[in-house]
This record gives structure tokens, C-alpha cells and sequence, in this order.
């Protein structure tokens, strides 16, 4: 019943704390109440009332459509019931706007019969003592097997005949078939109607009158049904809005008793909010993996508030660094549905909106290559980020060369430090990015951590403050069983460049150091020039043709 | 007889086709629906049915193929998850009493954003239409409605250009309506491209004024919003074509305001999909 309004929630989490204050208030008196496992299990008989509502309101409800919707506002009675008995305000007044529906529910269980038909076409959905004039009718159709029967029998003793049977069927109607070989005895009344292999069949006046009399009775039944049905729908089609009422109502507590039923079963706590910016998760975890895992899941706090707003994430692959990112993004999601988070304690302030750049994918039908895809997300976070967004950026910059991925990861990291001030969780893998902190306050490297054991590697799925010192890369390939030559060789090679870099870094200083100045000197230059400027002794041309000349200086000037 | 004569039942069959050139025309006669000429072509790939002729037209003979009446669902199923509409036209007429040809209408047009159905929809999928009003001017927002027809929930908002992929990510529409000339390829998505005028602000006021019953849109929230008014009407417009029904009981619009809820990235609700979870 509540699929379509779970699916909601979580696709467009309310940044209304007093709705979901609201929301918390009904978990928590349920969780704790008594008849939790009966309101749920009274909600699971119920069907999709949104559209037997809507089927009804546009008249093309079937006899099963009415049989259910009278069934689920029994459920709503009993419910409605239950809930008034809690403590639980808001529930209440949703409930106090819809009047006694006794009546509807009364109407539907007095004109249908328990198992009504999927459509109306061969009528039999009106239940007998509804209406009199259908069940005289119906007597009478009913009573014509009697009769049927009352003829053949007499038949058989007229003529003696003892395999004489009366049949019917729809190019002929009713007959009297009696087998060729005794086809001598029959009387004259007789009229042939067909001829088969082994049999004849015959009419007499008697069956003619019968069948005229039955047909028309039989029709008759159909057309009074049609209309007893007709006005059925008419009656119950001023209570659409109702229905629909009730509907909503019982989604939703559909939702919250299934909320409330996570929360205890996976132990969940319900978070906290305030005004001030803040994502304070003690002992979070990962609902979804630890559900489809055996093992045991090691749970982890996120900190982020106005000084501690970037987190730089580094440690090993299958460390754990993705499973961290997205954990706190699921509880803050999850927060702001109203659910229980799996948490030991959670404290959240306002959050606007969450990006994420996690996975790369190809979009080769699109013609874009993964690293075009991750720029122009990245493009789009960049755009639209603001100091209340949650940005969860995984490895960005490595689908390209490791020296263009790293400028690149350094500058959106810094722009969103810097500029836009959101939080950020940012995983990676080029060490160098945990120099950021020394720069700017609000930027904290934490990381992940594994132990070498006899050259094998155990990941301890631990967040600690400060930054990881190896990423376990060749490691790893061993795990997903890269041949060992192959592994060998590549920890010779490591060892190489590992080598050479210490060389490379001792000549030239940090990548970065030598490409600040060149910009900050350039921009030195042009507002020196602008100072020396008397701005009162030019006329309005003079000082568009200057801005347009320092336009065209910036931009001619080399971007590193 | 001359041989480009067409008999009276083609004659009228073409006449309905005409009305209903960019979908498949399902053709009552008798126990089966029946379809022609390229329809016949298409469908009986799409459906893997045979094909076959019946009689001539210009000469040549006309390709035919269809499907009985009572496991006609079936095949609907099919056609609407591929994305394909169908026009259902009826025997009105009772053929034992016609004289020539029986009257037939088409009574449904089953397009993938307007099905109620429930044979057709399948318990846990949504059939949901939505229009694309584009602002003018590029810096402006567009004008977005969206309708779940089988539970009578429509909804609006405005959205710059940029949100649309995340918006459409999270409403997970069936069928997109836009304005002939909208550039949709930036969009990644495939539109139906309705006349221009079905989105025009000023008819769409006054279309929308006599849905609701109303002298001003004020109530919805609508009246200084020409393009969301556009995509509404556009919208309802269609979804009464499909149906060939009033839809009176659409009687009320949900704004869905930006800052209500937390954004989303389209990336993220494809990886929130992507994790299904039964606990």
C-alpha cells in the first residue's frame, strides 16, 4: 500500500524538520506499541486503493475493484481504531477529517457477492436478496434446468426412447437429440433441426415457446444486473474523495509502521536536527551491505561542521573509502525521510542538496568517454554546490594522465573549500591532496587503514584522523588473482618509480609551488596597472576601449 | 470492380487511420483486432506475429496481421514497454443490424505515459506523462508538469534547464511531451513533439480555467506562471485524447517547490535504484 509514498520520500527527502519532527513522533510511539505487528499485518491485505480510486472515479472500476476498495476501508476502520488509542497527534488529525465510511463499506458488502467476477460482462457479481426484482429473474433462469430436465423426462416416456436428451447450443438452440437408429419412433411433432453422424436433432412446438421464453429472460437477467450495477458505481463514486483520503492515510501509516519495524529489527536511533551547519554521525553504518554480508561490520563516525568542512579520505583500495562516503549520504537521506538511522547517535543541520561523483561510467552511446562524463558532472557540482550541500567526490581526475587527474582534483577540491564552503567528502588516491590541509583550516585528511601480514593485506574498515601511507594497489590486484609474475613485476616497477620521484621532487619543489606565482604575478601586474589609472580623465570610449584591451590581455594570458 | 477501388471497409479504415497516422491502429472485426498496411509490417515484427494479406488496394495487396480480442492485453503489454502507442478502435454498431460496413470509433488511444490499466501497468510500475515548457530566454526556468494519471496526482514546478536530468531521474517519466523544435538530444531523452500551440500560455489559461471550473488560476498558484500553465495544459490536453475521457476528477496541482526537498544528482538516485533492498 505505502510503495509509492516510500519511493517519494526517499526520492525527494523534505527539508521540512517540523514534517519529519512529525513523522519521528509516530515511529516512536509505534515502535513501542503493542499492536505494531497487527496494524502491519491488516495493511499487507490491502490492494492499490490510489487506483481502484481512480478506476471508480472514471467508471471503469471492475466488481473485484469494489469487493477490495470495501475491503480496505474495513482495514481503515480497524486501524483508525488502533491509532486513536495512540499517542500520536498528527495521525489523528488526518484521521478526524474523514467521516463514518460504515456505511460505504455496508453498501459494497450487502450488493456484491464474496467473490465477484474480474468483469461484468456475464453478470453473477450481485449478491441474491440485493434486489428482488434481479433474483426473480434469476429464479426463473435458474429453474429452467428444472424445467429442462421435467421435459426430457416426459419426452422419454412419450416416445419411450430412453437415450433422448435435450441439449442446447448457440447456432440452434435448444434440441432433442435422439440416435439414428431408433430415429423410426420419434412422433410426428417432430421438426428435424440438424443432422449428425450417429444422431438427429428436433424441435417441437413445446421447446420453441421454451426457448423463446428463456432467451429473453436470459437477457433480461444481464440488462438488470448491468443497471443495478450502474447505479452502484454512481452511489459510490461521490465518495472518490474520501477514498482517496483514506488511501493516503493508510500509506502512510504504512511507511512509518514499516519504519518502525527497521528500527527495531536493525536497531536504529532517531536523529537529531538543528539550525546550525553540522553532519555529526557517531558509529554510522552502511544499512544496505551490513544487511547483505555476514561479516561483521565495523561502523564509523563522520564529523563535519563549519570548521571542519572537507574531508580528504585516503587509504587502501577495498579499504573502505567508498562504503564511508555513501553510508553518510544514505543516513542523511534516510534522516530526512523520517526513518531511523543505523547509527548510535546522529545530529544533522540543514542540507540542500547532495551530489555525488562515485563510479565512473561510460556513456559510449552518448559518445562521451568516463573522464567526459566525470568532468561535466563534476562541471555541474562546481555550478550548483552551495555551503549546505553534501558533495561526495570519489577518485575524481583518475580517468585521465596522473599529473592533469591530480591539478584537476586539486583545483575542484580548492574551489570547493574555498568558494563555495560545502561539505565535502573526498576520497582518493594521490597523497599529495592531503597538503591541503596545511593551506586551509576546514580541510581534514582522515584515513583508512590495512596491515601487511607476510606480504598479504588485511583491511581494518577503520576511519582515523590524518592520511593513509600506501594504497595496497598491487595488493590487491593479488587478491583478484592477477597472476603472481604479473605482480612481481609490478612491484619492481613501483620500487623504480618510487625512486625516481623522491629524485624528481628534490630537483623541482611541489608541482604546485611553481605554477601559484606565475598567476598571482600576472594578476599583481593588471591591478597595479588599473591603480595607476585616473578613471576621471577618461571619457566613456576611452574607458571601453581600455577594458576592452585588459580583457584581451587576460585573456591571452597562458593558464599555467 | 475496378482494382484500385478500395471496398467500403478499407474505405473506412483509412479514414480512422488518418486521425491516428503516428501510432498503431488496432482494427476491431469480429473476435480480432486487426492491422494494415505498414502498421501490419511493423507490429508483426514487434510482436512476432504472423503477416498476411487480405483483398487489394491499388493493386496491390494489402498486408494484414492480428490478435484475438481476448488476449489482446497481452500484446498491449508488449507494445507500450517498447515505448509504442495504440489506437483501439471498436465495432459501435451492431453488425447483426448494420447495413454495410458497421460503425466503428476509436475508444482508447494507449500511449506509455496514460495507462491505467491495470492489465497494461503491472502492480509496482507507474505510467507517468510529463511536459517540457521551455523558457525563452535561456537564463529563465522551464515550465515542468508531470501526471500519474492512475492515481489522479499532477504536479508542476519550475526547473532551470540544468535540473531537468535530476528531475527526470526522480519523477521517471514513461512519455515526455515537448514543443515541436525543443532541442531534446541535450537532454538524453527521447520526446513526443506536440504543435507549439497545445503549450501556448494565453489558450492554455483559458483551457485550464474551464478544466477546473475556475474564473482565475490563482487557487493552483498558476497565475503568473505562463509556462508551467503551458505544460499543464498540454499535458491534460493529451492525456484526454488518450482516454477520450473529461478527466473531470483531476481537480487539484502540487507545486513541487525546489527548496521543499533535498536535491538529489541524477547519479545519485541511479545508485540509490541501483541498491534495492528487501530487508
Amino acid at each position: 500500500m505505502g510503495f509509492r509514498l516510500l519511493r517519494a520520500w526517499l526520492n525527494e527527502p523534505s527539508t521540512d524538520t517540523s514534517r519529519i519532527i512529525e513523522r519521528q513522533a509516530t515511529i516512536q510511539v509505534l515502535l513501542s506499541s503493542p499492536v505494531l505487528d497487527e496494524i502491519r499485518s491488516a495493511l499487507g491485505g490491502v490492494g492499490d486503493l490510489h487506483r481502484m480510486t481512480t478506476r471508480l472515479a472514471l467508471f471503469t472500476a471492475t466488481p473485484r475493484d469494489l469487493k477490495r476498495i470495501g475491503q480496505g476501508i474495513r482495514v481503515f476502520e480497524s486501524i483508525r481504531r488502533h491509532l486513536m488509542d495512540l499517542d500520536v497527534p498528527h495521525e489523528h488529525a488526518q484521521i478526524a477529517q474523514i467521516a463514518d465510511v460504515e456505511e460505504i463499506a455496508a453498501l459494497i458488502e450487502r450488493s456484491l457477492v464474496d467473490d465477484p467476477p474480474a468483469t461484468i460482462r456475464e453478470g453473477g457479481m450481485i449478491r441474491p436478496g440485493y434486489d428482488a426484482e434481479l433474483d426473480q429473474i434469476r429464479d426463473l433462469v435458474h429453474n429452467s434446468n428444472e424445467y429442462l430436465k421435467q421435459i426430457e423426462l416426459n419426452e422419454q416416456l412419450k416416445t419411450k426412447i430412453s437415450n433422448l436428451r435435450v441439449g442446447y447450443n448457440r447456432v440452434h438452440g435448444y434440441y432433442i437429440e435422439v440416435p439414428k437408429s431408433v430415429t423410426f419412433e420419434i412422433p410426428g411433432e417432430y421438426i428435424r433441426r440438424q443432422t449428425l453422424k450417429n444422431a438427429e436433432r428436433y424441435i417441437t412446438p413445446e421447446l420453441r415457446e421454451f426457448e423463446e421464453k428463456i432467451l429473453s429472460s436470459k437477457a433480461t437477467l444481464l440488462q438488470r444486473e448491468k443497471q443495478i450495477w450502474d447505479d452502484l458505481l454512481n452511489q459510490l463514486h461521490e465518495h472518490c474523495d474520501t477514498l482517496r483520503r483514506i488511501a493516503e492515510i493508510l500509506s502512510r501509516t504504512d511507511v512509518l509502521c514499516g519504519f518502525a519495524f527497521l528500527a527495531l529489527r536493525h536497531r536504529l536511533v532517531r536523529p537529531h536536527f538543528v539550525s546550525e551547519p553540522l553532519v555529526d554521525i557517531k558509529d554510522g553504518k552502511h544499512i544496505v551491505v551490513e544487511s547483505e554480508n555476514d561479516m561483521q561490520f565495523v561502523p564509523n563516525s563522520t564529523l563535519l561542521d563549519s570548521t571542519r568542512r572537507v574531508l580528504i579520505i585516503t587509504g587502501p583500495n577495498m579499504g573502505g573509502k567508498s562504503t564511508f562516503m555513501r553510508q553518510t549520504a544514505l543516513i542523511v537521506i534516510l534522516a530526512y525521510t523520517g526513518c531511523f538511522v543505523p547509527a548510535s547517535e546522529a545530529t544533522l543541520g540543514p542540507i540542500d542538496r547532495i551530489f555525488t561523483r562515485v563510479g565512473a561510467s561510460d556513456d559510449l552511446a552518448g559518445g562521451r568517454s568516463t573522464f567526459m562524463v566525470e568532468m561535466s558532472e563534476a562541471a555541474n557540482i562546481l555550478h550548483n554546490a552551495t555551503p549546505n550541500s553534501l558533495v561526495l567526490l570519489d577518485e575524481i581526475g583518475r580517468g585521465t594522465s596522473t599529473y592533469d587527474g591530480l591539478a584537476l582534483a586539486w583545483s575542484i577540491a580548492e574551489e570547493l573549500t574555498i568558494r563555495i564552503g560545502a561539505f565535502v567528502l573526498f576520497a582518493t588516491h594521490y597523497f599529495e591532496l592531503t597538503t591541503l590541509a596545511l593551506d586551509h583550516k576546514t580541510v581534514h585528511n582522515v584515513h583508512l587503514d590495512a596491515v601487511e601480514h607476510n606480504n598479504e593485506v588485511v583491511f581494518l574498515h577503520t576511519v582515523h584522523d590524518g592520511s593513509a601511507s600506501k594504497s595496497y594497489g598491487i595488493q590487491v590486484a593479488k587478491l583478484a588473482g592477477i597472476p603472481s609474475r604479473v605482480i612481481r613485476k609490478a612491484l619492481g616497477r613501483l620500487q623504480s618509480y618510487e625512486a625516481r620521484e623522491k629524485l624528481e621532487q628534490h630537483d623541482s619543489g611541489d608541482l604546485f609551488e611553481d605554477a601559484k606565482p606565475n598567476v598571482s604575478e600576472f594578476a599583481d601586474n593588471v591591478l597595479a596597472e588599473i591603480e595607476q589609472l585616473d578613471a576621471d580623465l577618461m571619457s566613456p570610449k576611452d574607458a571601453l576601449a581600455y577594458l576592452y584591451a585588459l580583457k584581451e590581455k587576460i585573456s591571452n594570458q597562458p593558464t599555467e | 470492380m475496378p482494382m484500385s477501388e478500395a471496398t467500403p471497409m478499407i474505405r473506412q479504415y483509412l479514414e480512422i487511420k488518418a486521425e491516428h497516422n503516428d501510432v498503431l491502429l488496432f482494427y476491431r472485426m469480429g473476435d480480432f483486432y486487426e492491422l494494415f498496411f505498414d502498421d501490419a509490417k511493423n507490429a508483426s515484427e514487434l510482436l512476432d506475429i504472423t503477416l498476411t494479406t487480405r483483398g487489394k488496394y491499388r493493386g496491390e495487396p494489402i498486408p494484414m496481421c492480428g490478435v484475438p480480442f481476448h488476449s489482446v492485453d497481452t500484446y498491449l503489454k508488449k507494445l507500450v514497454v517498447l515505448g509504442r502507442s495504440v489506437a483501439i478502435c471498436e465495432q459501435i454498431g451492431d453488425p447483426k443490424t448494420a447495413k454495410g460496413t458497421v460503425d466503428r470509433e476509436v475508444r482508447r488511444v494507449i500511449t506509455p505515459g496514460t495507462i491505467i490499466e491495470e492489465e497494461l501497468l503491472g502492480d509496482s510500475n507507474e505510467s507517468i506523462l510529463l511536459a517540457i515548457s521551455p523558457a525563452q530566454k535561456t537564463r529563465e526556468p522551464d515550465g515542468v508538469a508531470w501526471l500519474n494519471l492512475s492515481v489522479n496526482e499532477l504536479r508542476v514546478t519550475r526547473a532551470a534547464t540544468s535540473d531537468l536530468k535530476s528531475l527526470i531521474e526522480r519523477v521517471q517519466p514513461s512519455e515526455i511531451l515537448v514543443p515541436e523544435g525543443y532541442d531534446s538530444d541535450s537532454l538524453d531523452l527521447s520526446a513526443q513533439e506536440l504543435d507549439y500551440l497545445q503549450f501556448d500560455p494565453d489558450l492554455a489559461v483559458r483551457a485550464l480555467q474551464s478544466h477546473f471550473n475556475v474564473s482565475e488560476l490563482g487557487g493552483f498558484g498558476l497565475n503568473e506562471e505562463p509556462l508551467v500553465c503551458g505544460a499543464v495544459a498540454a499535458l491534460l490536453s493529451y492525456a484526454k485524447d488518450a482516454c477520450r475521457q473529461p478527466l473531470e476528477f483531476i481537480t487539484s496541482v502540487h507545486w513541487d517547490y525546489a527548496t521543499d526537498h533535498i536535491h538529489m544528482d541524477a547519479q545519485l538516485a541511479t545508485l540509490r535504484n541501483a541498491a534495492r533492498w528487501h530487508p
